[in-house]
């Protein structure tokens, strides 16, 4: 097992490179980038020549970037060519915003969901199911912003229960982790129903009934403890968009999250600020689908025995 | 979720507050259970009497859809419902009233008195959870014991079939078939039950296991003194391990009696034909009769009787009327309408006696 | 199960198509998605009576006013008629929608049969480098993306589909290797079928209906996407009137002139709801095995 996640781990390297070098080229490739616009139009040859030659814009773009990588490797993502702060304190100031928005949501999404699939599955083609359906499918086909606007229209402005955006503390965490938590909800809810539907008719179950399980836990222990996967799919890519930053959400509810960092970087053309932001978040990203990956083996037993015996398996495989 | 509740009478309830001192442990009578689909009803099981005494073997062997699983999901009040209704009938295990208990009630006599094992063992078990946790979660539902006892417990069963005990701690995954099935009866024996329903719980696995796990069963239930009900249609399974047998079609017993009353004194002609379809080993060339034609359709049984069309002995007798229970002897009954003749007679019988 | 049964008795005799159309039709869900597509569809077509000018002409006279008869969702902050810009923005979603989706799709399918008819070498290449590209978050793929192309019709459609690609090529390419070892296809193999022609004749026909499923699916999503980059000011912008531009347009006056952004809203739930029904009406009818 330890063995599998640190060759997991070790795999994410070569996807960061690429990404890295992906993002970076496509940045580099943007035009009218700062450096540009520093060069007064009235600049002489040698001028410019001097100006690109400090930016090493002379240089092949696979030298830029294997220079932004060695300090990227040390932690130095270099300043913002508009604020001049230090681009990493930038990030690392916003992301637990992010983080804490990202998972107080997932908790609302997650124990709203899961019983209502539950109730869903178990009732299924009842009324109780066709309206689960209905909210959800509608859920699922709100925009988030909309739903955003929605929400501090009613209870910023005419209830006046929450302050309209920014960090203010408990208070204005509730409408942007209900907005994205309701957002997460409705595919949790779908996920989670028709992954009990399958579970639920499974000889198991009968087993679990027979020797006299009471009907909760044959629900919640054996039936439940069977679809956790798709459920822990839908819950994890969730949580992974959500700590990558819900641009739209922090845009609405003007939270300072990275999301909302990427964003104003990207439109203000702050390029440095930019592809160093959209690294780290993709960092954090990769990771944190492979926690989740890696949650499924303790999840599941079967698929914690296939990493354990991946490597036999292979080499059957080959032969 | 399960069988629907009928309003309890007062008979009812006397019946369930009386001490238990009847000689049976198992006593279903006059059991019917359909499907109400939407646009039709399934009659699975139409009229089903048994009676099973502590220690003893009843087989019910019939073919696919006689209404032999519905009969064992019923006496334990599982069918599934919807689409399932238990009509009318009354189950009494170990004195419990199934139909008429609260569902906690249920929950506590299941596994407890009463415990079932399901033919297939690949999908039977929890494949999240490990074996010993399924076998000590029943243990610790029924028996006032801690987690490590429970857990002791479920060693203590492994071994019992047959599974060292320290592998209590793997996963079914790990497991081949028949000892998944082995730790199945351990579930279903985990209790000390006083009646065990075995669903077919051979049909599943390789025929060289099967044998090993009947006569581990046949071990078990000796030496435990557990009360078997065997659901199957292998009449070799019911020959090796029981006392009484009874003969399932459409969803009635067509023929009940003792061991020796079905294989040597066979009235049916049902029966008959299940005999004639098996192999004989010590007869060269003798051929295999198959029974013609197919079980009538669930949905659209006969107003006489359900074995009438396929039938060699049948007359328009048969076709008009519903078929009265003949008793034989003092353990022998039929369902025939045949022997209002009194000098009618299967073949096979003529056969036997002739010889 | 028996349910089931009676279902395929009753259809036994219709080919493949008209089945799945019957059992489509049969879904009340997608019938009503079916409605609302097809009123899009209307109104899309009613929008090209629009002039372009009418819908971008300011009257500062007519400021903010409330929706009311003569203006059914009130008029913004320079007195154009929201009704009129709702209406003709419908083109906008429609065609980013269907276009990225089109484009992720046609794309997906070729580039997932390769990986998955050939498998080893190139099987490797293409995955390793739809893992990457699923590495990066969907929505920061589009800002970049766009960000350097410019917001535009084409740009976005383009932008959109390079990140629902990954799932056409998965898709694709796991129904391929499901279809690949099975015996009508050895057979097309030694009577001397083409590659091409089997991987179009013989294993793509079988490997639709998860992508058309999928297809449906990411429409609605590739519509969100879409109105959120616009939302954020990265996609579609002012003057056009793309439903996601017209809701944060709304949103600076959405204390005294709500409406401004609950209409335009209101119509990107609506065709991406329409959508969704419609993808799920065609899973319950692709795939039988799903009673209900």
């Amino acid at each position: 097992m330890i063995r599998y996640i640190i060759k997991r781990l070790l795999y994410l390297i070569p996807v960061i490179l690429c990404v890295s070098f992906l993002v970076f080229a496509l940045m580099d490739l943007t035009p009218g980038s700062i450096v540009d616009s520093m060069i007064p139009s009235d600049a002489t040859p040698e001028m410019k020549q001097a100006i690109l030659e400090q930016y090493d814009m002379d240089k092949p773009m696979l030298y830029r970037y294997a220079k932004y990588m060695y300090h990227f490797v040390q932690g130095d993502l270099g300043k913002s060519d508009i604020s001049g702060e230090s681009i990493l304190n930038m990030y690392l100031t916003r992301l637990p915003n992010t983080l804490l928005l990202a998972v107080t949501s997932l908790f609302i999404a997650a124990l709203l969901a899961i019983p209502m699939g539950i109730r869903a599955a178990r009732h299924a083609g009842t009324l109780t199911d066709t309206l689960t359906t209905v909210v959800t499918l509608i859920g699922m086909s709100m925009p988030a912003f909309w739903l955003g606007l929605i929400l501090l229209f009613i209870f910023s402005f005419q209830l006046r229960w929450f302050p309209a955006g920014g960090n203010m503390g408990f208070v204005s965490y509730i409408l942007p982790s209900v907005c994205n938590g309701l957002n997460m909800m409705a595919g949790t809810t779908r996920q989670t129903r028709s992954a009990m539907l399958e579970v639920l008719n499974a000889d198991f179950l009968r087993t679990a009934r027979a020797k006299g399980v009471p009907e909760r836990r044959v629900i919640w222990k054996h039936a439940l403890g069977n679809a956790m996967i798709p459920i822990l799919t839908t819950l994890g890519g969730n949580l992974s968009t959500a700590m990558a930053g819900s641009v739209v959400i922090e845009s609405v509810f003007a939270w300072p999250g990275v999301g909302r960092l990427t964003a104003e970087a990207i439109m203000s053309r702050d390029t440095k600020l930019a592809c160093g932001a959209v690294i780290m978040t993709t960092i954090l990203y990769v990771v944190m689908m492979l926690l989740i990956d890696l949650a499924y083996a303790f999840v599941d037993p079967r698929i914690k025995a296939r990493y354990v015996r991946a490597k036999k398996v292979r080499r059957r495989a080959v032969s | 979720m399960f069988g629907k509740k009928k309003k309890m009478n007062t008979q009812d309830q006397v019946v369930l507050s009386e001490q238990h001192d009847s000689d049976y442990v198992l006593e279903v009578s006059d059991l019917v259970v359909h499907y109400e689909l939407e646009n039709e009803t399934v009659e699975a099981v139409n009229g089903i009497s048994l009676r099973l005494k502590k220690g003893e073997t009843i087989g019910l062997v019939g073919e696919t859809g006689a209404g032999k699983s519905s009969t064992a999901l019923a006496i334990l009040n599982m069918v599934p419902d919807p689409p399932g209704v238990i009509k009318q009938g009354t189950i009494l295990v170990n004195g419990h009233d199934m139909l008429h208990l609260k569902r906690e009630e249920l929950e506590k006599v299941r596994g407890k008195d009463i415990s079932i094992i399901f033919q297939d063992p690949m999908t039977s078990l929890n494949p999240v959870m490990t074996v010993g946790d399924q076998i000590a979660e029943s243990v610790m539902l029924h028996e006032p014991v801690n987690k490590a006892e429970a857990m002791e417990r479920a060693k203590e069963m492994l071994e019992l079939v047959g599974i060292p005990g320290e592998r209590a701690g793997e996963y079914p995954h790990q497991f081949s078939g028949g000892m998944k099935q082995r730790v199945v009866i351990a579930i279903a024996l985990s209790c000390n039950p006083k009646c065990l329903l075995a669903d077919e719980p051979t049909t599943a696995l390789d025929v060289t296991i099967q044998a090993q796990v009947l006569d581990m069963m046949n071990d078990l239930k000796n030496r435990l003194g557990t009360s078997l009900v065997m659901i199957t249609h292998d009449l070799g399974v019911i020959a090796a391990i029981c006392d009484t047998v009874a003969v399932m079609y459409a969803g009635k017993i067509v023929e009940y009696g003792t061991l020796e009353d079905i294989f040597n004194h066979t009235m049916h002609p049902y029966t008959e034909g299940l005999f004639n379809s098996l192999p004989r080993i010590n007869q060269k060339g003798s051929k295999l009769i198959p029974i013609p034609g197919l079980m009538p359709d669930p949905t659209k049984l006969p107003v006489g009787c359900a074995f009438e069309p396929r039938c060699k002995y049948a007359t328009a007798a048969c076709r008009e009327k519903p078929v009265e229970n003949r008793q034989v002897s003092d353990t022998h009954t039929v369902l025939c309408c045949a022997y209002e003749d009194p000098d009618f007679m299967l073949d096979r019988r003529r056969k036997v006696t002739d010889e | 199960m028996s349910k089931n049964t009676l279902v395929s008795k009753q259809y036994r005799r219709r080919s493949p198509f008209k089945d799945v159309f019957h059992r489509l039709t049969k879904n009340k869900g997608a019938v009503v998605g079916l409605c609302i597509i097809g009123a899009l569809i209307l109104l899309l077509l009613a929008s090209f009576l629009i002039d372009y000018s009418a819908v971008t002409k300011t009257d500062l006279s007519n400021r903010f006013l409330p929706p009311s008869w003569q203006h059914l969702f009130g008029t913004d902050d320079m007195g154009r008629d929201v009704f009129l810009r709702v209406v003709y923005g419908t083109r906008y979603s429609l065609s980013i929608g269907f276009g990225a989706t089109a484009l992720a799709a046609i794309a997906g399918v070729c580039i997932g049969s390769v990986a998955g008819y050939y498998g080893g070498f190139v099987d490797d290449i293409i995955m390793r480098l739809t893992d990457i590209l699923a590495s990066i978050p969907a929505m920061l793929l589009g800002m970049v993306i766009v960000s350097i192309l410019g917001g535009s019709v084409p740009n976005l459609i383009f932008a959109i589909g390079i990140c629902s690609v990954q799932y056409y090529i998965r898709i694709t390419r796991a129904s391929i290797l499901a279809i690949r070892g099975q015996e009508y296809v050895e057979a097309a193999k030694v009577i001397g079928m083409s590659d091409a022609k089997i991987i179009f004749t013989q294993i793509l026909p079988n490997a639709f209906s998860p992508v058309i499923v999928t297809f449906t699916a990411t429409i609605g999503i590739a519509i969100l996407v879409a109105a959120s980059l616009s939302f954020i000011g990265l996609g579609v912008s002012v003057p056009m009137p793309e439903w996601g531009a017209l809701v944060s347009s709304g949103r600076n006056v959405l204390r005294t002139a709500p409406y401004l952004s609950t209409f335009p809203g209101l119509f990107i739930m609506l065709t991406v709801l329409a959508f969704n029904i419609l993808g799920d009406g065609l899973r319950d009818a692709l795939d039988p095995k799903l009673k209900r």
